[in-house]
């Protein structure tokens, strides 16, 4: 029920209120500032920017080989988030709907990549490329991807799925459907936010993820986190800022929209 | 002083007008249920006399001093909530204990007064357990004591025996009646079950779309409340269409029905109106068709529906009008009324006939 | 005697016609965990248990020689005392600071929540070398901390925040801000409203309600938030990297510039093994510390 809470603050209300929107400014603060810096003519990361200039958009298909790292990321980040989403559909459906020993252990083993620091797994799985022979290729890179993102559509399903009502597909087997018809025209409709909202997270957090690719690549074979980072580290002017802007602004856009049309905000908090 | 006292309060939650112009006094120790369907703004004026809810004009007044600008910690209330509240981290004694501790009641006093409570509850034997222990009649209890221990101004219940089953709710009514009794205490019941509202209360206020529609004792909102919704409000009513034949030394004529013509005491209506008159199924008496007379009206039998100690009769009058009368399984199998389609007739107690003009009317009639 | 699962489970036969459907819809993805995931993490383990090309003494089979190197070496105490520090302090700023917002959260109006909530989202989601350069940009000796101190007259030089641990703490918070909000809020919705109000009406101040009713009732999602910040802080490698110096190095760091650069596996990998089991028991002293706590908080 609303209520209109129209008594005056507390100190102690006071307080808690105002670290809560400081907290807020500082999550934004350096979004904000990288964005004005790249608007900034002058060569060093300076503040505030005395001129203003959009050269530095320009000049991001400098930063070596970004658009073909940048490419790669986005294909593996794809391809992973598919795989991972149909492991996550058949594993939502064995722990949620079937019967299985040991259920807890289960779910747990299957999130536990989250837990190993990526080092660790980018580590393991490099030595383990190199003894098969397989390393530095764009599988080996997909398969390390693959257990990075696992866990994500793992969870976001079998919350969807544990959400959903069973009592729709029983009464659809009553109507006559086979399980076929009843997993693609009752279950997986059901279990659509799911669907999203873990394929979603499992692409931005591949596109994103560097401590597991700099162990895979080498070569030809490069991501878009890597580059940024090798150029920023060896160059000092706002170009990182220009593109980082660029990939802010579209995630956001992915992000606001996918809220809008699907909810996947509301989703992932359960 | 009054025990509380509401005074053109007006509540507008977001851009809907819930509680409309609700004047409400309460004497010092009298209990008042807010009766209504769901949505009439009866939990929004408990919420607003807690102060949850500040009203945007009128004012509330408890035990004669205002509430403006009080915020609800600091009104000595007591809650009791639909699901109880009881804190799941803390046992039965710190949960009644609650409300001494922020008052800095501590030690042996604080000690002394749960135990008190909790006593007066019957529940002095569960103090060390943890509410996820309780069965829903004990939490509720409890809830009621962590209520009282801290002797509030006025008592809030927020459909308190909604939870609870059949047998235990009869049980509670009686033990929250006599409580309520025995402490004294300002009391106002907020609930949707019409037989709690007029079994606990002193007087019901019957609350429809934000606005008090009557409040009075329960026997006069219930044999002669001032308007029909009212009437069809609480319990059964039967519905008639009727028209002022004559009026008398005392009272006026009334028909409608084929030849059938009743006279009644009280007739506010000149010859010639046409009113709706409404009666209870209590108040009206099966004959057999042979004991047909000018004033009985002729109805055949739909259906009997048994329901333990009385049998509801469904009938129809001529002109298809359903009636619900009431019997006993005597009566029924002496004039063998599971007959379907059988005819009787049917009189109806004149005393108890409720007579209401035809245009809906809002009255707000005090029957104290 | 009642038939029971146990009796069923007995006899291989029963036991896979009643798991059947269950067992074949997880054999792709148990396998694909099994050959990339368990397999080359067991190898991990294997590997440091040997020696190195580089180690004095080395012989076949295996040996303990790697871990004992890992706990004399005074770098590497230094390190993981450093590493642990770091970890707890950001774990204690993320804390103070998302729960206050986890609290705003809660009592904001949809349109409020929805704009928090896609903000957070969009902060978890943006590279998190992207999130780094941001703080690169603020703190740097032209950035914006500095420009501001120096517009405001409180300083003359530019301050180097860069480099140190200073700079890695703002950024690991900054990482770990929606990890602990979104379990604290998860929490918070899960307290009936009208606890708070009992507390109110029985006289209780906002903030002794905070303290008795809405803490204690959220813990589990401070658990679970304060575990994952501290997991993640122990074994951050981009952000010690893009914000601090081989001065400030944190293990993940040190662990895989001895991959990386030194290739010395074996030592590598005990260094990681180190990380993730000491990780792994101060997460679960750690949980089992809170849950006594927990008891003792009315």
């Amino acid at each position: 029920m609303q209520q209109s809470s129209e008594y005056q603050a507390t100190g102690y209300q006071t307080i808690v209120r105002a670290i809560g929107w400081l907290t807020i400014v500082f999550l934004f603060f350096p979004v904000l500032l990288t964005i004005i810096v790249s608007f900034n003519a002058s060569f060093f990361i300076e503040f505030p920017p005395k001129a203003l200039s959009i050269d530095w958009y320009g000049n991001i298909a400098k930063i070596h080989r970004i658009g073909h790292a940048t490419l790669i990321s986005a294909l593996v980040a794809l391809a992973s988030a598919t795989v991972a989403t149909l492991f996550g559909i058949c594993a939502s459906l064995a722990l949620v709907r079937t019967e299985l020993p040991a259920k807890a252990a289960i779910t747990a083993f299957f999130v536990s990549p989250i837990t190993i620091p990526m080092v660790a797994i980018g580590i393991a799985l490099i030595q383990f490329f190199i003894l098969l022979g397989t390393a530095f290729t764009w599988y080996s890179l997909l398969i390390g991807h693959i257990v990075l993102v696992l866990a994500y559509p793992i969870r976001t399903l079998v919350a969807s799925l544990t959400l959903s009502n069973m009592s729709l597909e029983e009464a659809a087997r009553s109507l006559g459907a086979t399980r076929l018809q009843v997993f693609m025209t009752i279950t997986l409709p059901q279990m659509k936010p799911g669907l999203i909202s873990g394929f979603i997270f499992a692409f931005l957090i591949s596109f994103d993820n560097y401590p597991i690719s700099i162990f895979l690549v080498r070569g030809g074979l490069t991501t878009m986190p890597i580059e940024l980072f090798n150029y920023i580290t060896q160059n000092l002017d706002p170009t990182p800022a220009a593109f980082s802007s660029l990939y802010i602004a579209i995630v956001s856009i992915i992000i606001f929209f996918a809220e809008k049309r699907w909810r996947i905000i509301s989703y992932a908090i359960h | 002083m009054p025990g509380l006292e509401l005074e053109g309060v007006n509540v507008w939650l977001g851009a809907q007008h819930v509680l409309k112009n609700i004047d409400l006094s309460v004497a010092e120790g009298e209990c008042v249920a807010l009766l209504g369907p769901s949505g009439c703004g009866k939990t929004t004026t408990l919420r607003t006399i807690a102060g949850f809810i500040v009203p945007q004009e009128g004012c509330v007044s408890i035990a004669g001093k205002s509430t403006k600008d009080l915020p609800p910690n600091k009104r000595n209330v007591g809650l009791v909530f639909q699901d109880y509240a009881l804190f799941p981290h803390m046992t039965v004694s710190e949960n009644v204990g609650y409300g001494l501790r922020m008052r800095k009641i501590d030690g042996k006093a604080r000690a002394q007064q749960v135990e008190q409570a909790l006593a007066m509850v019957q529940l002095l034997h569960m103090k060390d357990r943890m509410p996820s222990q309780l069965s829903g009649g004990q939490r509720q209890r409890i809830a009621l004591a962590r209520a009282l221990v801290i002797q509030p101004d006025i008592l809030l219940l927020d459909e308190p025996l909604g939870a609870l089953d059949r047998k235990l709710r009869d049980q509670m009514q009686v033990e929250l009646k006599q409580l309520q009794k025995k402490l004294g205490i300002t009391t106002i019941i907020v609930t949707h079950d019409q037989e709690e509202a007029l079994s606990l209360a002193d007087r019901v206020a019957v609350m429809f779309d934000g606005q008090i529609a009557e409040i009075g004792k329960p026997v006069n909102l219930y044999e002669t409340p001032s308007s029909l919704k009212v009437m069809e409000f609480l319990g059964s009513s039967n519905i008639l269409s009727m028209v002022v034949n004559s009026r008398e030394a005392r009272g006026a004529i009334l028909s409608g029905y084929q030849h059938y013509s009743i006279q009644v005491e009280h007739c506010a209506f000149s010859v010639g109106d046409r009113i709706t008159a409404a009666i209870r199924p209590e108040h009206i008496g099966i004959l057999p068709i042979s004991e047909l007379t000018s004033d009985t009206l002729e109805a055949s039998t739909v259906e009997c529906v048994y329901k333990g100690g009385l049998v509801e009769v469904h009938c129809r009058l001529s002109d298809g009008t359903p009636i619900k009368a009431q019997s006993d399984a005597n009566c029924v199998q002496r004039l063998n009324l599971m007959q379907q389609g059988l005819k009787i007739a049917l009189r109806l107690n004149s005393s108890r006939l409720q007579l209401f003009s035809n245009s809906p009317n809002e009255l707000t009639h005090d029957r104290t | 005697m009642p038939l029971t699962s146990a009796s069923f489970s007995r006899s291989p036969l029963s036991f896979w016609r009643r798991y059947r459907s269950g067992i074949l819809l997880l054999t792709p993805l148990i396998v694909f965990l099994l050959c990339f995931y368990v397999i080359p993490l067991t190898n991990l383990l294997a590997q440091s248990f040997s020696f190195s090309s580089g180690d004095a003494n080395r012989h076949d089979g295996w040996t303990f020689y790697q871990y004992l190197k890992t706990y004399d070496s005074a770098r590497l105490g230094r390190v993981l005392s450093r590493t642990f520090r770091i970890s707890l302090i950001t774990v204690l700023i993320t804390l103070v600071v998302s729960y206050p917002l986890a609290l705003l959260l809660l009592r904001a109006s949809r349109r409020l929540k929805t704009a928090i909530l896609i903000l957070t989202f969009v902060s978890l989601a943006s590279s998190l070398i992207v999130r780094n350069y941001g703080w690169v940009v603020v703190l740097a000796d032209g950035g914006a901390l500095n420009s501001l101190l120096i517009g405001l007259g409180l300083i003359v030089q530019p301050i180097r925040f860069m480099y140190s641990e200073g700079a890695i703490i703002v950024g690991l918070v900054h990482f770990a801000i929606p990890f602990m909000v979104l379990p604290i809020y998860g929490s918070l919705l899960r307290i009936p409203p009208s606890m708070r109000e009992a507390a109110l009406s029985l006289g209780a101040s906002e903030w002794a309600c905070l303290r008795n009713i809405t803490l204690p009732l959220s813990l589990p999602g401070v658990f679970g938030g304060t575990m994952l910040t501290f997991a993640v802080s122990m074994s951050a490698y981009v952000t010690p990297l893009m914000l601090g110096s081989p001065s400030t190095a944190m293990i993940s760091q040190v662990a895989a510039e001895q991959l990386l650069v030194q290739l010395n596996f074996p030592w590598g990998a005990a260094i990681i093994v180190t990380l993730t089991v000491l990780t792994f028991l101060l997460v679960a002293a750690y949980a089992s510390i809170l849950r006594k706590v927990f008891r003792a908080t009315v």
